[in-house]
């Protein structure tokens, strides 16, 4: 008797574990990693915005498997990302992961998409090496690398200025954003006749830098500020009444910093972008249609993000049919292919990089006297830094 | 030649907005011997609290004369006109508003805390430095982390012909400003009983409270007029450039650079000091000379190092600080 009932608890057991196991094939999971908490928690809620998005477009049953978003909080640290990634990829199977905003765990989670052979989709972190030395099969960038958005600008001003400056904070982003741009413009003709870096977080007064753009006597200041060093450096090239424009991208002329910067210091000015949510076109509109219709409000440019990202990894799934695997969502992220909200996105053949548009936007007064930003010029986008090696 | 005069009064400028920086520091930790590493939180809140008075009077104003049945925007936009005349208010009731907090902690936080004996410069560098943190995340918590601006007043607009060459009026403001404050203080402390008092106090305090004078209350004072110093830079520097949480964080190392290098306690020599490092910031910037090492050209970067090689040298020389007579404590 006991033999039998312990055969029967098994069997029983059995019957449960592969009834499990039936449900779990209907579901195809998709990690992501994002910082939740700390500093990037307000990024990461307004990326998973535009993953609900995207799941209402693509459609939250695909090919008749349920999906699932499983959430991993990194803490901000790689060795956090790698544990919660590996989790995800053992204990959930996870045919891909997606998230991560910081360029640090960007390259960790690039290394570790090949270690495991999984497909993992960077949201933001814009580090050229993610997509360039460390690049692989497994690992894609859908937002933008520095170097890819710089050098395409700085090969657009080629064509409109002969001379530049360049400022920039003596840091890793700074160069990397700086050099692109000094890539782009001198390859497409032009010429810079100084390079000129701030010490990071520490330089008050722009003015002797201010000064020598102007005895350089260059056509224009090329700059890559943020935050709150992007206030002084507006404030200061106005109070001097330079002649030459002062370019640079959105982190110099964002909408957050217009209050600090004054009306008069910002309107007028022109400046790229990755997008814009008064970019004109039939995804954009599609988009902020929906995202105002559940949220309530416009889309910011982190929701953008969220969003391609969430509709790359989506339409990779409805690829392969209804069995989904690592391998095969690896493989059909390769040939993905969709209208995004920024332009045509596809993953480069060469490193899996993209950038659709570089949009040039200037700031500009409405009848009602608001400011708003208005695209004057959508230009193709720039290429990645070469160094992939794709192995 | 044009050039150089630009660069001299760029240098003047940052070395002024040092001093104004530094001076309160100055006076707490050199007079009164208190390590107040939050000197940068007490800015900071200047800051924030002089912006606060100009959007509340530019709003207080709108609601006046304003014209009626404008939306909420127009109304921002009138209000924002308005707001910087406020400036002028800002740059007094700031410093009393943020003075009168420095004297309520010295009196009830920092001077109860040495009357029990805790009174080396560890216990109240961790209460300070523990201090500075919480006012840079209550901050945060009420303006938020967009950053601010106080807007310039129409009379420090624009820029004027200064021996043929068109220079903003706002530094020449904060130049004038650092000289004003450098004197008014110098005379307060060396030609007034006030001043001889508090001088008393540092060199020996149980006989000025044999005189029966009341040493604490001088102490609070002195506090109260070095935190306000700290407010009134905040004010002073917002115009030009923008208010965050973390501003006073930023200014930590270089205020402290200018007191050890000018000598604990002594105004003169932190006049010279903040010359000396706003001069060797700012003309590194604009003279950053570059070497040739194995080919590579390398750009030596005073900005970033100079003011620890300037620490360091005068603390290997002279570590009473080049202008310090007194022995350290």
């Amino acid at each position: 008797m006991r033999t039998f009932r312990i055969t029967a608890t098994t069997i029983a057991a059995a019957a449960f574990l592969a009834g499990a196991g039936v449900a779990q094939a209907k579901d195809v999971k998709v990690g992501v990693l994002l910082g939740f908490k700390g500093i990037y928690a307000k990024l990461a809620e307004q990326i998973m915005q535009g993953y609900d998005i995207a799941l209402d477009h693509v459609g939250r049953t695909i090919n008749g498997n349920k999906i699932v978003i499983v959430r991993g909080d990194t803490e901000n640290k790689p060795p956090v990302a790698i544990q919660k990634g590996r989790q995800m990829i053992k204990s959930d199977g996870v045919v891909a992961i997606g998230g991560i905003i910081s360029s640090g765990i960007g390259v960790t989670m690039a290394k570790f998409a090949k270690r495991e052979k999984t497909p993992v989709v960077v949201t933001l972190a814009v580090a050229d090496v993610i997509t360039g030395k460390f690049c692989n099969p497994y690992i894609f960038r859908s937002s933008f690398a520095a170097f890819a958005l710089q050098s395409g600008i700085g090969a657009h001003w080629a064509k409109k200025y002969k001379t530049a400056v360049t400022f920039g904070p003596g840091y890793a982003a700074g160069y990397a954003m700086v050099g692109g741009f000094k890539a782009g413009f001198e390859g497409a003709g032009g010429k810079v006749k100084e390079v000129m870096w701030s010490a990071y977080r520490k330089t008050q007064d722009w003015g002797p830098m201010l000064a020598k753009a102007k005895a350089s006597g260059a056509d224009i200041i090329f700059s890559f500020y943020g935050g709150s060093e992007s206030v002084q450096v507006v404030k200061q090239y106005k109070a001097f009444g330079l002649k030459m424009p002062l370019m640079g991208g959105h982190w110099l002329f964002d909408k957050s910093l217009w209050g600090a910067m004054g009306e008069k210091n910002v309107l007028g000015a022109i400046h790229h972008t990755t997008h814009t949510p008064t970019v004109n076109n039939p995804a954009n509109n599609a988009f902020v249609a929906a995202f105002k219709k559940k949220f309530g409000t416009v889309p910011d440019i982190n929701a953008y993000f969220g969003y391609e990202n969430a509709m790359s990894i989506l339409l990779a799934i409805k690829a392969q049919g209804k069995n989904v695997t690592r391998e095969g969502t690896a493989k059909a992220l390769k040939n993905v292919r969709f209208d995004s909200p920024r332009g045509k996105f596809f993953f480069s053949k060469d490193n899996n990089a993209q950038l659709p548009n570089i949009y040039l936007v200037q700031i500009t007064k409405g009848a009602d006297g608001r400011l708003y930003r208005k695209v004057v010029a959508t230009l193709p986008g720039g290429k990645d830094k070469p160094g992939c090696k794709m192995k | 030649m044009e050039a150089l005069l630009t660069n001299l009064l760029h240098a003047l400028q940052l070395s002024m907005l040092y001093f104004l920086l530094a001076v309160g520091l100055t006076l707490i930790f050199g007079l009164m011997d208190t390590l107040n590493l939050a000197h940068g939180g007490f800015y900071t809140i200047g800051a924030y609290v002089g912006w606060r008075i100009t959007t509340w009077g530019g709003a207080l104003l709108a609601m006046f004369f304003a014209e009626p049945g404008l939306n909420d925007f127009e109304f921002n936009r009138v209000a924002l006109q308005y707001s910087t005349e406020f400036f002028w208010a800002a740059l007094i009731i700031a410093p009393v508003f943020v003075g009168g907090a420095g004297y309520l902690f010295q009196r009830y936080v920092l001077h109860p805390l040495s009357e029990r004996g805790r009174e080396t410069h560890l216990d109240f560098a961790l209460l300070t430095f523990g201090l500075l943190f919480v006012i840079m995340g209550s901050m945060e918590l009420v303006f938020g982390t967009t950053p601010l601006s106080i807007g310039m007043p129409a009379l420090l607009t624009g820029s004027i012909d200064l021996f043929g060459l068109n220079y903003p009026v706002y530094r020449l403001f904060i130049i004038l400003m650092g000289i004003a404050i450098a004197i008014l203080l110098y005379f307060v402390l060396d030609r007034t009983v006030w001043g001889a008092i508090v001088r008393a106090g540092v060199d020996n305090r149980d006989m000025v409270l044999g005189m029966g004078i009341n040493i604490t209350k001088v102490f609070a004072i002195v506090f109260a007029v070095g935190t306000g110093m700290a407010a009134l830079a905040g004010v002073i520097y917002a115009p030009g450039a923008s208010i965050t949480a973390t501003m006073g964080a930023r200014i930590l190392v270089v205020t402290f650079v200018i007191v050890v290098v000018g000598g604990l306690g002594n105004l003169t020599g932190s006049f010279y000091a903040s010359l000396i490092v706003g001069f060797v910031d700012s003309l590194a910037q604009a003279y950053k000379p570059t070497v040739e090492i194995f080919g590579t050209e390398i750009q030596i970067d005073l900005e970033l190092y100079g003011i620890y090689i300037l620490l360091a040298v005068v603390l290997m020389i002279k570590p009473t600080g080049i202008f310090g007579s007194k022995g350290a404590t």
